[in-house]
């Protein structure tokens, strides 16, 4: 199992949603962290990501670009993405946030965004 | 003859010996008696004392947090009311976004941990409320440079706060 520390790997302060808003928005994350990450995925390999270590709270802005966008740009569908990830956290709080992302991803169209994969 | 009166002056003297141990064998139980029941109702009333003032304590804590949260809905409404009816401000925008985020949070631990005394159905009504309320507050381009006053957005967020603040002021005047 591969997995992505938020707050080690990325910023313990994601904030904002497009590249322009700076290095710690949802689409660099989208972008440069999760799906190279999901590109290297081997056969029914899984990856976690670690929500809450150093990260305070997470804005719906930067879910959905992060997230929902990897279906929206095709990526991949909502199904394969929320097959393949698994979410860890020791705040009980962040199970929010873990609910929220499956709602984006479940929600968000297939290949709605034009963007470079 | 003198044998006699003596053993009948005897035989008194061990009678009222007898009637006053068995007045002071009475006189232990009546104490004992009147101990038991004494502690008893003491033991009673503390009893009673406690529920009533556990009970009374349990039905003023409800509407105590209800007004709380109510209170803090509205703190929560105003902030991103403020926020969304201006463009992003390099200056203003970082501090609100805190304060949203952070009030955001307050809001949905205060929901599930709070004491409200709701029904299982209008606490499910409540954190549904809250979830829709973090996808307004904090969606769209928030945290974005690019973010615009948003009318529809501001209106959203009323009306959300509107449907949550019934299920709650109900139970602050209970």
């Amino acid at each position: 199992m591969k997995s992505i520390n938020v707050g080690k790997e990325f910023s313990d302060h994601p904030i904002g949603r497009y590249r322009e808003d700076g290095p710690e928005s949802g689409q660099v994350f989208r972008e440069d962290h999760l799906i190279p990450t999901l590109k290297k995925l081997k056969a029914n390999e899984k990856l976690e990501i670690i929500l809450d270590d150093g990260v305070e709270g997470y804005g719906s802005s930067f879910l959905v670009e992060a997230f929902a966008g990897v279906v929206r740009v095709g990526f991949m569908k909502s199904e394969d993405l929320l097959g393949l990830l698994t979410f860890k956290y020791s705040d009980d709080d962040f199970s929010f946030f873990e609910h929220k992302i499956k709602e984006y991803i479940s929600e968000a169209s297939y290949g709605a965004t034009k963007e470079s994969k | 003859m003198e044998d006699e009166l003596l053993k009948t002056i005897i035989a008194q003297g061990n009678s009222i010996k007898e009637l006053l141990d068995s007045q002071k064998d009475s006189s232990n139980s009546r104490f004992t008696y009147f101990a038991a029941t004494s502690l008893a109702s003491t033991a009673l009333g503390a009893l009673l004392a406690y529920i009533v003032g556990h009970f009374s304590h349990k039905r003023h804590l409800k509407p105590e947090s209800a007004k709380s949260f109510i209170k803090l809905l509205s703190n929560f409404e105003d902030q991103c009311l403020e926020y969304w009816s201006k463009d992003h401000d390099p200056k203003e925008s970082l501090i609100e976004e805190a304060k949203i985020k952070a009030g955001h949070k307050q809001l949905r631990l205060y929901a599930e941990y709070g004491n409200f005394g709701l029904k299982k159905a209008d606490k499910e009504r409540l954190e549904k409320s809250i979830s829709q309320l973090f996808d307004e507050a904090t969606g769209g381009n928030f945290e974005s440079k690019k973010r615009k006053a948003s009318r529809t957005r501001t209106q959203k967020i009323a009306m959300i706060t509107s449907r949550i603040s019934p299920l709650l002021i109900e139970k602050s005047f209970e």
